[in-house]
């Protein structure tokens, strides 16, 4: 929600401004005019040199253009030329002939078009090519409605088996591996050292059963495997990972990002395999060594916990998105939400020695018009034509709505969200730093919002008040993503430090979630660690007292105080050196419209009744672990 | 009877008629496309029952040139061979003539191709007026006395207190600043000038900051080697944008469009 007057600069210039700083930097030329005494401060080239206290960096990694199937049918046309152009803070155009276009560029990107009938489509509609004088070529590519749009979604389906012979006609290798080669090519030439970073990317679309299984593969490098493994290859994950291993023995190194645990009914987190076998130790080498990362928040819902979960967590309720991939199925909670994954994990790592679920967090959009979308006050949906405006997102009514009150549109899309972001702490914009942060799992997840999350553990850790806070954190302690050493059985400390986005509302609270086994069971608990305005957490029920704000619901605007940052050193007044345990950080925003609210303000009716007129965006940290010692 | 077929007369005039009746198909008066009230209406009306409100006029207009583009390659479509007047076939027909558009080979610049067009486009490239400086953070309001004692302080990075953002900056252009700190720094920081001392104290979205700018560089245009690799990434973007647009621009002169709204009040 950046507003700002005067001039809007575009990623040119903004790239250039980078540019010349690195010329400068690297020019030898004697100092600029400062004062002549030496004391005067000198010229730290923030951004053009690294920065061994790392920066923070903001992306998306989920964005499908006119390559994947799905966005080609909803009508998206943008190339990944397009969609890195847009990152960068250029204009775009969506299919329903509006703009698009970013207040504040992102740092990186990484365009993640389905595996699945890759460019198929837009082959199809070449006259050109072979498979566009196939009988059902006009299915996939040429509509006149939203119901043709479904109508050819739904008719993918029977494509989808390998011994079809409808399979076997579609699905050209050729086309698939063409638009991979300009996928690449794409993200090599966007890709722009120090400056803005373009990850080569794609979608995997496992979903037997519409149980979600989709996992994004990210690269690090300028280099990937001639053609992307899909659910047609293989519909097991494992067989994906085993695929991943083989390709970074050649030198290829990748990482799986799975996201929409959600409308996973269950088997995002399921503690059998896929063949149905109890997980081991094998499984959760294979499983971390690929996946060190989850997407927990995305415009298909957040997948953090469920009310069902967390009965006692107070914000748990937050964007839920019940159902199956593509469908109005539900989907069964236990196994599908990112906190009761985590704490598996520390529960087989306590019972039986490994631990398959020890990942970091990020969010991610997932949007099908090439385009990040993540400001609730500027939302245009995910899926191109089919909720390109409010009535077809179903936040205005529908113009036929009669005297009985409003109806909407009957779809689900009213249940999305403006969200997410991917953030890393890393030394500088480039694929190396960036994805050796995505390794450490020193990385951090928001709504849209860029909140700015530190989070360090240990039993050493600085004074708040440090002026060397965070290089002394570093040599003393761990930061998110990383495991816990204790001394002496002593309670850890741990340190939070959250900003907020200078451009969006203030800072409600700071949280750490804590989960932990004892007796053998899982436990969970919220503590909030700090207040705004001055208020106190309560230390009987580890709670801030509420501060006040809110929204005026007849124009969105803001009411109330919060804080503009946090920064407080915290101990666990509950700490079992015995009882292994994990703790990540969630920071609460002031409450802001929701984008249906804005899409109803802006229409002049009434929000909608069925839903949370108002959110509270958030960012969350990656987990800090404590394995207790007699066990690895 | 013989009489009339042998006559050079007959066979004159047949011919003379087959001519005219060739000239007359030949120079046909080109095609022509009224855009009137009913259409403006019908437009209007679709969008409106869309998006809960009139169209602008530039929205308008958009929308009624989509139209126009769309008619014109309707009507070359037909004439490659389909008679139906069918809105469904229509549409797949002008999405085929589109894609021909789109998929226009271009070729790659040499590098005084590349050139020539960044010495055209050299403004877009032009660098904002850039901030470089120094700040110290403060929670609560700083006095004159925090001021004094930073000029000339060696240890200055250990005063005031601890701070997200980065303490010093390089050429950063006041969007960027405000994106840090928000937009009222920003412009605060614009209206100041380099200098030995610090000077402040500003308010930012988190605090107050005391700033030291130790350059300010105007805005200016940078060398084409500088940004050579962006220059070619955004020639090869305008040169498929206007691939497409020169079709259909090629198309379009085969037409007469005039214009014949009703006289009405517009809001």
């Amino acid at each position: 929600m950046l507003l700002v007057k005067g001039e809007t600069m575009n990623s040119k210039t903004f790239t250039l401004m980078m540019t010349l700083l690195l010329v400068a930097s690297c020019a030898d030329e004697p100092a600029e005019e400062q004062a002549a005494a030496t004391d005067a401060p000198s010229r730290q080239e923030v951004g053009s040199k690294p920065n061994p206290e790392r920066n923070a960096y903001f992306g998306d990694l989920h964005v499908h253009t006119r390559y994947s199937f799905d966005a080609y049918i909803f009508g998206t046309r943008a190339t990944p030329d397009d969609a890195y152009r847009f990152a960068k803070g250029e204009a775009l155009t969506h299919p329903a002939g509006f703009t698009m276009q970013l207040a504040e560029p992102l740092d990186f990107y990484s365009v993640t078009d389905h595996a699945f009938f890759l460019g198929v489509l837009p082959a199809m509609a070449d006259p050109s090519t072979e498979i566009s004088k196939h009988p059902d070529a006009g299915k996939f590519t040429q509509f006149e409605t939203v119901a043709d749009r479904v109508a050819a979604f739904g008719g993918a389906r029977d494509y989808i088996d390998p011994n079809s012979e409808k399979f076997a006609q579609i699905h050209d290798l050729t086309e698939v591996s063409a638009a991979w080669a300009a996928i690449i090519d794409s993200a090599n030439r966007n890709n722009d050292r120090g400056q803005f970073t373009a990850f080569i990317g794609y979608e995997y679309t496992s979903g037997p059963e519409s149980q979600n299984l989709h996992r994004n593969v990210i690269y690090r490098d300028d280099r990937a495997p001639e053609i992307p493994f899909s659910r047609l290859d293989s519909p097991n994950p494992e067989d994906l990972w085993r695929w991943m291993d083989k390709h970074r023995a050649a030198g290829i190194e990748s990482l799986a990002l799975p996201h929409n645990s959600n409308g996973s009914n269950g088997q995002m987190f399921s503690l059998t395999d896929f063949s149905g076998r109890p997980l081991d130790a094998a499984y959760a080498e294979l499983r971390m060594r690929n996946e060190p990362l989850v997407e927990n928040t995305q415009i298909k819902g957040t997948s953090d916990t469920h009310p069902l979960l967390s009965p006692n967590d107070e914000w748990a309720d937050f964007e839920i998105f019940p159902y199956r991939i593509a469908t109005s199925l539900d989907s069964d909670v236990n196994g599908s939400y990112v906190r009761e994954a985590l704490l598996n994990g520390i529960e087989l790592q306590t019972k039986k020695g490994f631990n398959p679920f020890k990942f970091g967090l990020v969010g991610s959009s997932d949007t099908h018009n090439a385009s990040w979308s993540g400001n609730d006050d500027n939302y245009y949906g995910k899926v191109g034509m089919m909720d390109s405006d409010p009535v077809k997102r179903g936040s205005v009514p529908l113009p036929a709505s009669g005297e009985d009150g409003p109806r909407y549109a009957n779809t689900y899309y009213h249940l999305w969200s403006g969200s997410g972001l991917a953030a890393v702490w890393a030394e500088e914009n480039t694929r190396e730093s960036i994805y050796a942060a995505f390794r450490r799992k020193e990385t951090f997840s928001t709504t849209g919002p860029r909140i700015k999350v530190r989070f360090f553990g240990g039993t050493n850790l600085p004074e708040i008040d440090s002026a060397t806070l965070i290089k002394d954190a570093y040599a003393s302690g761990t930061p998110m993503g990383g495991d816990l050493t204790v001394s002496d059985d002593l309670p850890p400390e741990f340190i939070v430090w959250v900003a907020k986005d200078a451009g969006d509302a203030p800072l409600e609270r700071a949280q750490i979630i804590k989960g932990w086994i004892e007796n053998g069971s899982a436990r969970e608990m919220v503590y909030d660690v700090a207040c705004s305005n001055g208020l106190q957490v309560d230390d009987e029920t580890h709670r801030c007292p509420d501060n006040g704000a809110g929204v005026d619901l007849d124009n969105c605007s803001i009411l109330g105080e919060g804080a503009a940052e946090f920064k407080t050193k915290w101990t666990d007044p509950a700490f079992d050196p015995e009882q292994g345990a994990f703790y990540y950080v969630r920071a609460l925003q002031n409450p802001t419209c929701r984008w249906s609210t804005w899409d109803a303000i802006k229409a002049g009716v009434a929000p909608r009744e069925d839903l949370h007129p108002t959110i509270q965006e958030r960012a969350w940290s990656s987990p800090i672990w404590y394995t207790p010692p007699d066990r690895d | 009877m013989t009489k009339i077929f042998g006559s050079s007369l007959f066979w004159f005039l047949l011919i003379g008629v087959a001519i005219f009746i060739v000239d007359a198909r030949l120079n046909q008066p080109t095609d022509r496309i009224v855009v009137d009230d009913r259409i403006i209406t019908r437009i209007a009306g679709l969008w409106e029952s869309q998006m809960g409100r009139r169209p602008t006029e530039q929205e308008l207009r958009n929308l009624v040139e989509n139209w126009i583009n769309e008619e014109i390659l309707f009507r070359e479509a037909k004439r490659l061979g389909l008679d139906k007047e069918d809105t469904i076939v229509k549409r797949r027909l002008v999405q085929k003539m589109h894609f021909l558009a789109e998929e226009a080979e271009v070729e790659e610049p040499d590098e005084a191709g590349l050139r020539r067009y960044f010495s055209e486009n050299a403004a877009g490239y032009e660098l904002p007026r850039r901030y470089s400086f120094s700040q110290v953070f403060y929670r609560q309001q700083p006095n004159d006395e925090d001021l004094r004692v930073l000029d000339g302080n060696a240890d200055w990075r250990g005063l005031g207190d601890a701070t997200m953002q980065s303490r010093s900056f390089v050429q950063k252009s006041e969007r960027e600043i405000a994106a840090e700190f928000g937009i009222e720094f920003a412009a605060a920081l614009g209206e100041l000038a380099a200098g030995d001392s610090w000077q402040g104290p500003l308010m930012s979205e988190f605090g107050w900051h005391h700033v030291l700018i130790t350059a300010v560089d105007e805005a200016a245009i940078p060398t084409f080697e500088m940004v050579q690799h962006l220059v070619i990434n955004d020639y090869l973007h305008e040169a498929r944008t206007e691939a497409k647009l020169k079709q259909l621009a090629e198309l379009r002169d085969q037409y007469e469009v005039i214009w014949a709204p009703a006289e009405k009040s517009r809001e």
